[in-house]
């Protein structure tokens, strides 16, 4: 028995009398080990997990180890979508494909396989695409139908070259209109000032920069390119039809003036002067944007004038370098464009409002970005933000609700977005956060919840603090948690039983191996199935599988095969194929210390315990009972069958049949019964006591109640009941 | 069933209970009306055909016209331009889109994409007096049109359209004069862009890609004729008299449905609910359920999936097979003719030799003897192309003619467009002999005008026109009687002039053929 509070955390007063309390069993538990929930609130073993892709004659695929996986229903839900990241390759399932290592389609190669990874890849859905991160190499943009390319563009092109308007050289000079400068393009560009009419004015000088971007087959943008070499238009004056006056003599030597119009040839006016540049881009080329589709082009205004803001100009196809003519007036530029950043290497993601936030920026974890709407890898320069005031590095982000919650290690974010706008961060907490990105997953009812180093967290729909929601648990997962693993933790919502489910690494391994699950946010259930967890994902569709990417251990005695060393298979929890068996996995349902007095002073006298099922197993589960704090058995264990037709109430005529004993045409379908067994325990002077049921696979069994009968020291009996699921009269 | 998985394997010491029974049957009942991409096999190992209007539908259309020149070596009898009386259409200088009589089609579609090729064969017709001047130009335009839209259109869509030049051109100071004299300065100038095309004889071919929306499109082809400058209207003078006459001609419309057809069918089958009480029975499990559910999976067939299912990568290839080939010539010039005589439209008559005026069609090659054909070293599908299976032939060949020009005539050749060549695509059916499919025959003649030639080299102002072919085969009702050995592209020329000691020859430089062996689409 330990001290104050531990007796808080594991003990269960059953007072005297009747309860008026209904307790489920899971509520009586103080570990619930391989059992599930069922939808009607039964504690039921777990079955399976089996491979998402059986042996189908040639073995069953194997891949690299496992960093990912993820599913999607894309296409308006009709291209269902999973993703795997396993070594060096991402894959994309291709369901009928039964050729053996034909079923994942290689997306992507030469990826970083850490053996020790710091966290576990990360994968959203976000519009009609999964982004996929590892944080370590450029995150990849996957559509439908198997495209993967890189999220954005990390670089930005090289500046266009201008290649007019032509100066003429000095000697050249003479060649060409005088008028006009030297420049040769007539055109549309160029500011008009000083203009009395259009015969008697000026061009004034002005010069005008131009950039480019890349752009992908999506419509994701890059950054844009420094500013070309300015394209430059020196001030020249129109002069038309000037009149010089010459004098001479005329045809009989007399000196005259006459008026001879002899520019009239030379005569320029404004419009002569307007002018069009050449400009050439940079052909696309290398790995930084193997991917661009076409250039965006942009260029300013007059800058002399209108300042250098850029707005769009042209877009040009293709990857080949081009030669771009451009004769558009400033007046009829497109809108100003925003400056754009470089896709950067993150780690941490996730979608919001149509839009992926990413975080975790490879050299500056403290920065948030938000890309467009719609353009997964297009990222605004105006939206980004750090949005700790120390600037502490980001941790995980979030989706919540209407919410953008950014978390640090010790401190959850409220980031403010509108479409044009972001922050400043709203600080919610103060003191938690997390350290486990992968941990987050929102509850049915609208709960975030998140691992702590403290243990789970839920943060209530519209809620500012966040509750400690494992302290039922605390002391197990202080214990028997490998605490220098949790970044590595990963977690779903399992969407058949809505449970919140978080495979954390045990104590003495890196990896996770251990599934701790609840449904309500109060109780909790451990599942240890013999894999390691590199990753988990949920099937949202109408199968709702709960899959795992992950490879057998030997936590339960298991030989494993050395050809899976290091490797990793898809595996679909709480389902089973036949031949497929976890030998040895044993069930476990451990009662918390049970008092009968309000301080456990009080010995009584623990007769019997009832334990409530409905058949399951044509088996036998094993039982212990402990008393006051003592880790030995009080008592030699008992064995308990599991289905109820040996029950003399329960004649086996009105059971279900058991498989092997099934005869053709003779047998009778029949709903699996509940039913009581009583165990004689016998147990005397137990100020606290407990017990334990052991099963071990294949053996199943679900549990829905518990019943006690025990002594008071002053010989009076008195029945506790300690109720689980309440039955109801069809059932009994 | 892939991807179901139960809730539990049934084991020898576990009660058989309804529920249990009933998870078992439901999944893959239910499954089958949710039957998606990753139910059914890669199309990498898929090859039967698909269902009726599930996939591609395929729209030919081919009007055989011959323009019934005279064939044979050296001065004909009698010479003929070719023959007004054979013409599809005759395009007037009406300045409008005229659809070419056959190559119009109006198709019931879905949401889809038309993949449409269309090919002509134009042809100048005017007075015998102009022709043998042959100062004068087609001057056609060719497009396109799906529901009253222009798509691909050779040249510009618009004729007068203002185009600036770089005004260097020419000096603007007479730097020779002792006092420089300052010339007009800059101007804008209206530059004549790239409309008509201009050949006397020209085969020519169109493509586009057309998404359209469901209901009915027609597609067709159109031509119309300009003003061969930049007048608004026709000037009987100086703009191209005559007209144009249209011979043979050839569209395919290829809709591709981005979904598919209405035609799926529903697929579902009725699996009742095992209830409490019912006996364990060979019908229960079996003949009701088992059975009922393998049957129903047996019977899938391609129209029960759902709309938007399959992804391309689940399609059936549409190609059976694709090659191509190429030829091109080296050497200094860069050419090779031949000099080999028309047969005649129908005359599937083969040239021994590629020189010496002999009759028949030669297949053209390049100086290594490398022939323009699907089995040469160049191809990458140099095997037979099986017909075992129903299917449509889309052939595309383009040749580079360097010139037509006189053998004989040891100066430049110009404006005599009564040297003519002819090409056209041929294939050999395995087991027989080369045939050439009238309907590609198309004309290329001497046309370049003295001045507009880009150099004047000794072989004349040359030509330099690439010429387009087009075939289609139509296999899905097995026509032909065996696989075939090759395709190729063949040419010959003709003399219309009637002059004596001419000899024509065909100069090319390179030349490509790309074949498509369309999968039968069900029609």
């Amino acid at each position: 028995m330990g001290g104050a509070q531990t007796a808080k955390l594991e003990e269960a007063f059953v007072p005297l009398g009747e309860t008026a309390d209904v307790l489920g069993a899971a509520g009586l538990a103080s570990r619930i080990l391989n059992f599930v929930v069922t939808p009607d609130q039964m504690l039921k073993t777990v079955r399976g997990p089996c491979l998402w892709e059986p042996n189908r004659g040639a073995g069953s695929p194997v891949l690299d180890h496992g960093f990912g996986i993820f599913f999607a229903s894309l296409a308006g839900d009709l291209a269902g979508t999973l993703i795997v990241r396993a070594g060096t390759s991402l894959y994309r399932h291709r369901g009928g494909l039964r050729t053996s290592g034909a079923q994942w389609e290689t997306l992507a190669t030469g990826l970083s396989a850490d053996g020790r990874p710091n966290w576990p890849d990360m994968m959203v859905s976000v519009g009609d695409f999964i982004i996929w991160t590892n944080g370590v190499d450029r995150a990849r943009l996957i559509s439908y139908d198997g495209t993967c390319i890189p999220l954005g563009f990390d670089q930005a092109p090289s500046p266009p070259e201008v290649m007019g308007p032509d100066q003429p050289s000095q000697s050249e000079a003479a060649s060409y209109y005088p008028n006009s400068s030297g420049y040769s393009w007539q055109g549309n560009i160029g500011t008009v000032g000083d203009m009395i009419d259009a015969n008697h004015g000026s061009v004034e000088a002005g010069w005008w920069v131009y950039y480019s971007q890349y752009q992908d087959q999506f419509g994701n943008l890059g950054p844009w390119s420094r500013g070309s070499v300015p394209a430059r238009l020196a001030k020249a004056v129109a002069a038309y039809g000037a009149i010089d006056e010459v004098h001479g003599l005329d045809a009989v030597g007399a000196w005259v003036k006459s008026l001879i119009s002899l520019q009239h040839t030379a005569s320029v006016s404004i419009d002569d002067f307007l002018r069009q540049f050449l400009i050439k881009i940079a052909s696309v080329g290398g790995q930084a944007s193997a991917h661009a589709v076409g250039q965006r082009v942009a260029r300013t205004r007059d800058i002399a004038r209108y300042g250098p803001s850029k707005r769009f100009l042209d877009w040009s196809p293709g990857s080949e370098r081009v030669m771009l003519p451009d004769n558009r007036a400033d007046a009829y530029l497109g809108e100003v464009e925003p400056d754009y950043l470089a896709a950067p290497v993150f780690r941490l993601m996730c979608a919001h409002g149509g839009r992926l936030v990413i975080a975790g920026i490879a050299n500056d974890p403290s920065l948030l970005m938000v890309s467009e709407d719609g353009l997964p890898g297009t990222f605004r320069s105006d939206l980004r933000i750090r949005p700790s005031a120390s600037g502490a590095a980001i941790t995980a982000v979030i989706s919540h609700g209407t919410r953008l919650l950014a978390l640090t290690a010790t401190e959850i974010i409220e980031v403010p977005l509108t479409a044009t706008s972001i922050g400043p961060g709203l600080t919610l907490s103060q003191g938690i956060g997390t350290v486990s990105p992968r941990s987050v997953a929102v509850l049915s009812d609208g709960t975030l919840v998140f691992l702590n180093r403290n243990g789970f967290y839920g943060l209530a729909a519209g809620a500012s603090q966040p509750q400690l929601i494992s302290s039922a648990i605390s002391r197990r997962l202080r214990d028997e948690l490998n605490r220098g693993a949790l970044s590595v933790a990963v977690a779903t919502v399992d969407g058949d039983s809505g449970e919140y489910r978080c495979a954390v690494a045990r104590a003495g391994s890196s990896v996770p191996n251990w599934i701790w699950a609840t449904s309500d946010g109060q109780n909790w259930r451990e599942m240890r199935l013999g894999l390691s967890i590199y990753d988990m994902c949920f099937i949202p569709d109408w199968r709702q599988y709960h899959l795992v990417l992950g490879n057998p251990n030997n936590e339960w005695g298991a030989v494993l095969d050395p050809a899976l060393l290091d490797k990793s298979q898809v595996y679909v929890l709480d389902h089973e194929v036949e031949g497929q068996t976890w030998d040895d996995r044993q069930c476990v349902f451990e009662s918390r210390w049970i008092r009968h007095s309000e301080n456990g002073l009080v010995p009584y006298k623990v007769r019997e315990l009832y334990l409530g099922f409905t058949d399951s197993y044509n088996g036998e589960m094993s039982l212990r009972f402990f008393r006051n704090g003592s880790s030995s058995p009080s008592q030699e264990v008992q064995v308990m069958r599991l289905m109820g037709t040996t029950d003399d109430a329960l004649p086996p005529e009105l059971g279900p049949p058991i498989a092997d004993e099934v005869v053709l045409g003779t047998s009778v379908v029949r709903p699996r019964r509940p039913f009581w067994r009583k165990i004689s325990v016998d147990m005397p002077d137990c100020r606290t006591w407990k017990w334990e049921a052991t099963l071990t696979d294949p053996v199943a069994c679900e549990l829905h109640s518990v019943a006690i009968t025990a002594d008071a020291p002053d010989g009076k009996s008195h029945a506790m009941l300690a109720a689980g699921r309440t039955l109801t009269a069809t059932e009994t | 069933m892939p991807y179901l998985f139960p809730e539990r394997a049934l084991r020898g010491l576990e009660p058989v209970d309804p529920e249990g029974l009933n998870r078992d049957f439901q999944p893959p009942a239910e499954k089958l009306t949710r039957l998606d991409q990753h139910d059914l096999v890669h199309s990498e190992t898929r090859a039967e055909a698909p269902a009726d209007g599930a996939f591609y539908l395929y729209y030919p259309v081919i009007e055989d016209r011959d323009p019934s020149v005279i064939a044979g070596a050296g001065p004909p009898p009698t010479y003929r331009y070719p023959q007004t009386s054979a013409e599809s259409t005759a395009i007037w200088n009406s300045g409008d889109w005229e659809p070419l009589s056959a190559v119009s089609r109006t198709l019931t579609t879905g949401v889809s994409l038309l993949w449409i090729h269309g090919w002509v064969h134009a042809i100048l017709q005017e007075s015998a007096n102009r022709l043998a001047l042959g100062t004068n130009f087609l001057s056609l335009q060719l497009a396109i049109r799906v529901d009253g839209v222009i798509y691909t259109l050779t040249g510009h869509d618009d004729i007068g359209i203002r185009h600036v030049r770089p005004i260097v051109g020419k000096p603007q100071r007479d730097l020779s004069a002792a006092t420089p004299t300052p010339l007009p300065g800059p101007s804008g100038s209206v530059d004549q862009v790239t409309c008509g095309v201009g050949a006397w004889f020209y085969p020519l071919r169109v493509s586009a890609m057309v998404p359209v929306g469901p209901g009915q499109h027609s597609v067709e082809i159109v031509g119309k004729r300009i003003p061969r400058s930049l007048h608004v209207v026709f000037d009987w003078i100086t703009d191209p008299p005559g007209h144009v006459g249209i011979y043979s001609h050839k569209m395919i419309v290829i809709d591709i449905p981005m979904w598919p057809s209405a035609a799926s069918t529903s697929l579902s089958t009725e699996i009742p609910l095992i209830e409490p009480e019912q006996v364990l029975s060979q019908t229960l499990l079996g003949t009701d359920r088992a059975v009922v559910l393998q049957s129903a999976y047996n019977g899938i067939k391609s129209g029960n999936l759902a709309r938007g299912a399959l992804t391309h990568a689940h399609l059936p290839n549409p190609f059976l097979a694709t090659g191509q080939t190429w030829i091109d010539v080296a050497g200094t010039p860069a050419r090779r003719y031949t000099n080999a005589r028309y047969p005649s439209y129908t005359a599937d008559t083969i040239a021994v030799n590629r020189t010496g005026g002999v009759v028949g069609w030669w297949n053209l090659d390049d100086a290594a003897g490398v022939r323009l054909r699907t089995d040469s070293a160049n191809s990458s599908h140099p095997g037979a192309w099986s017909v075992d299976a129903p299917s449509l032939f889309l052939v595309l060949a383009n040749v580079h003619i360097v010139t037509v020009y006189d053998l004989t005539f040891p100066g430049p050749v110009h404006d005599d467009v009564q040297m003519a060549g002819a090409l056209a695509i041929g294939y050999q059916v395995s087991g027989g002999s080369p045939v050439i499919i009238d309907d590609t025959i198309g004309f290329v003649s001497n046309h370049m005008a003295a001045g507009i030639a880009l150099d004047n080299d000794v072989d004349g102002w040359k030509e330099e026109i690439d010429i387009a072919l087009m075939a289609i085969i139509d296999d899905r009702e097995g026509v032909l009687a065996g696989d075939i050995d090759w395709f190729g592209v063949y040419g010959s020329t003709f003399d219309m002039s009637n002059t004596a000691g001419r000899d024509v020859g065909m100069a090319w430089r390179r030349g490509h053929i790309q074949v498509f062996q369309l999968r039968d689409d069900g029609q």
